[in-house]
């Protein structure tokens, strides 16, 4: 059984169809790299996996685990183990990171019907994560994401990953904005939490990320739907060449 | 001193007849512009600028059958006990017992009417708000009750007045309390109310405070009725002399109606004058603030931070007034009022209002009013955190903007439970 199966997703925003039946299935252990140029659908998917209200599944299902999500809300999906890291993660002035993050997890330990997490036990872990992040100890007690720089920001969505470690892990074009360094660190993040048990989509419009986050497959997406699978392979034919001939090859096709 | 009013409404006949109390500490002068004002303003009405959502004389009509202020019976001095806490000093009002546990020479309490010091009563009325505000000039002209605060040195606590309108029969309250500082002074006021009654109680509360040069105030008003039946009508005064220092902290949550009206004179150059309000309102519960502060000097300054958050089917007004006065040159004035809407049956009147008639000024204002933040809201749920607990933490992080400036902890944890468990 799949752990993400998409089943012919069509997705509308205020009337508009998004996606346009969108099939994929991930399996534990895989990387799945989604790419596709601007306005193909991509963060759409990302926020109708994660609940965002405002997308309207006018057709076809998403399995986790091989049940149905589509019913339930945000915070059920991310109790289920799916997470997403934002494009843009939101400032929350007045909530302090470590506050929040205590809240997330022991909201899906509770979920789980686990005990709340020892406050010991947690303070090693944040300091655990927040080492291998390379992450100033001065923004766990800062408010959430407030006046965090673009790098802290998506440094802070990889530490929330990482302490949370959910089943599948949607990053929303995690690398933008990011320099070099933040990258291979944000990379380090990703990759020590993967395993064998969990999953990881990559959403990005560069094969950059590509050379750290090394995809099992590669999917092109344009205009709401899956045009192209491969291998890590497509994603260098894509920086080689663009789009467009994929394009081309899709207008043929229809 | 009687009244008869021509051309009003038999209803403020009838409330006026039974104020037959004889108020002996206010000066004849000061009395006759009230009864005069009272005349001729009537029961403020729609039309009223201060009082323009209240539609007071129906909601009194409404939620009282008469209003009698007969004398209370006399309380046992223990019931002081069961208000007093080691962190304060505190004045209970009772009825019309004045009890008070102040056994220091920091702080004397006056509040036998025919015994007050005249260089202290002279303090009375200067904020001439008895010819501004029908509940100012009410209180002004019927009121029997006094007391007076004078801090003459730091006191060794803050102290705590205990408005009570427990175990009491009749219905409307009126309080005229007087506070006056001398040089130098820091004192921290923290008033709170306390009404638990099955029934419906109107409280006309009148303060004025004197702050002498280089004093500081710590004012905090902490206005939560869980039973839901207080109207309470607050009049609140502050002159500020030179050098003084005033916070002013307003937290208003549960009760029927609080209807503040928040004046500061700042009469002289180099006060800092800063006000920070909470009001959080649920149920059909009104929450009205008018905040007056006029820069009379140059040199001054203004900061004025208020939070509103109306649920369910309350109301909140905020109208914030300041006015610089021709000669306040250098004046800073500074306000901001945020404003969120929890429930589609809630409402919330924001209106800022500047008069400036310097031209070397720093002023500005702003306002908003909308739902919470969705994105936040979503972020939030993304990370495995429930919609109503979501909603709980951004709300806590709204209302922590104000809490945070208090300076007194026994006051913020006070505070902060009846925040957690509201």
């Amino acid at each position: 059984m799949s752990l993400l199966s998409i089943k012919n997703l069509h997705v509308s925003v205020n009337g508009n169809e998004i996606l346009k039946g969108i099939n994929l299935e991930i399996n534990k252990g895989e990387v799945h790299a989604i790419m596709g140029p601007n306005g193909s659908g991509k963060s759409t998917l990302s926020y109708v996996l994660a609940g965002k209200e405002g997308y309207e599944v006018t057709d076809g299902d998403v399995l986790f685990n091989g049940n149905s999500i589509l019913g339930l809300s945000p915070d059920q999906r991310a109790a289920e183990g799916i997470f997403l890291s934002f494009q843009y993660p939101v400032e929350i002035p007045g909530v302090s990171n470590m506050q929040f993050l205590k809240a997330a997890l022991n909201s899906i330990r509770k979920y789980k019907g686990q005990a709340p997490i020892d406050a010991s036990e947690f303070l090693k872990m944040i300091k655990e994560k927040q080492k291998m992040l390379d992450l100033p100890a001065t923004l766990l007690t800062r408010a959430l994401n407030e006046g965090f720089s673009g790098g802290e920001k998506k440094k802070n969505e990889i530490f929330q990953l990482s302490v949370l470690n959910p089943l599948l892990a949607i990053l929303d074009e995690t690398d933008s904005g990011l320099d070099v360094d933040a990258l291979k660190i944000v990379s380090t993040g990703v990759n020590a939490y993967k395993t064998k048990e969990n999953a990881v989509m990559v959403i990005t419009h560069y094969q950059r990320l590509l050379d750290y986050i090394i995809p099992d497959f590669v999917h092109i997406l344009y205009k709401g739907k899956i045009i192209k699978s491969g291998d890590k392979t497509l994603a260098l034919d894509v920086e080689k060449r663009g789009y467009d001939e994929f394009k081309q090859e899709e207008s043929v096709k229809s | 001193m009687s009244l008869t009013l021509v051309n009003k409404s038999s209803f403020l006949n009838d409330w006026l007849n039974q104020m037959n109390e004889k108020v002996t500490y206010v000066n004849d002068k000061a009395l006759v512009s009230s009864l005069k004002y009272i005349e001729e303003h009537g029961i403020p009405d729609l039309k009223s600028e201060s009082y323009k959502y209240l539609n007071i004389e129906s909601t009194i009509k409404r939620n009282f059958r008469s209003l009698t202020s007969a004398p209370a019976s006399t309380v046992n001095s223990q019931v002081l006990e069961q208000y007093a806490n080691k962190n304060f000093f505190t004045i209970l009002l009772h009825g019309k017992n004045i009890l008070h546990d102040i056994k220091t020479d920091t702080v004397t309490i006056y509040n036998n009417p025919q015994k007050l010091p005249t260089n202290l009563s002279g303090y009375l009325n200067q904020s001439n708000l008895h010819q501004k505000d029908f509940f100012a000039a009410l209180n002004t002209a019927y009121c029997s009750d006094i007391l007076i605060i004078h801090i003459t040195k730091t006191p060794e606590k803050p102290i705590q007045i205990v408005h009570s309108f427990e175990h009491q029969k009749n219905n409307f309250h009126q309080q005229r309390i007087l506070v006056v500082t001398e040089q130098k002074v820091q004192a921290t006021i923290y008033e709170k109310f306390i009404c638990n009654n099955n029934h419906s109680v109107l409280s006309n509360l009148f303060t004025e405070v004197h702050a002498d040069k280089y004093s500081t105030i710590n004012w905090i008003s902490c206005q939560n009725d869980l039973s839901n039946n207080l109207f309470c009508f607050n009049n609140f005064a502050v002159n500020a002399q030179h050098s003084t220092n005033i916070n002013h902290h307003l937290v208003s949550l549960h009760g029927n109606l609080w209807k503040n009206n928040l004046h500061f004179f700042l009469q002289d150059e180099q006060i800092k004058c800063s006000l920070n309000g909470l009001a959080y309102a649920k149920n059909q519960t009104i929450i009205s603030n008018n905040t007056s502060i006029y820069h009379q000097k140059p040199n001054s300054e203004s900061h004025q931070q208020y939070k509103n958050i109306a649920d369910d089917k309350s109301t909140i007004v905020f109208n914030g007034f300041i006015l610089v006065e021709q000669y306040a040159q250098k004046t800073n004035a500074y306000q901001n009022s945020k404003n969120i809407l929890l429930s589609e049956n809630a409402s919330v009147y924001a209106k800022p209002q500047l008069e400036i008639y310097a031209d070397d000024v720093k002023c500005s204002h702003g306002s908003s009013t909308g739902y919470l933040n969705q994105d936040a809201l979503f972020y939030l749920q993304s990370r495995g955190i429930s919609q109503s607990e979501a909603q709980k933490l951004l709300i806590n992080a709204f209302c922590n903007e104000v809490v945070s400036t208090l300076n007194n902890e026994t006051i913020v944890s006070e505070i902060e439970s009846l925040l957690t468990n509201y």
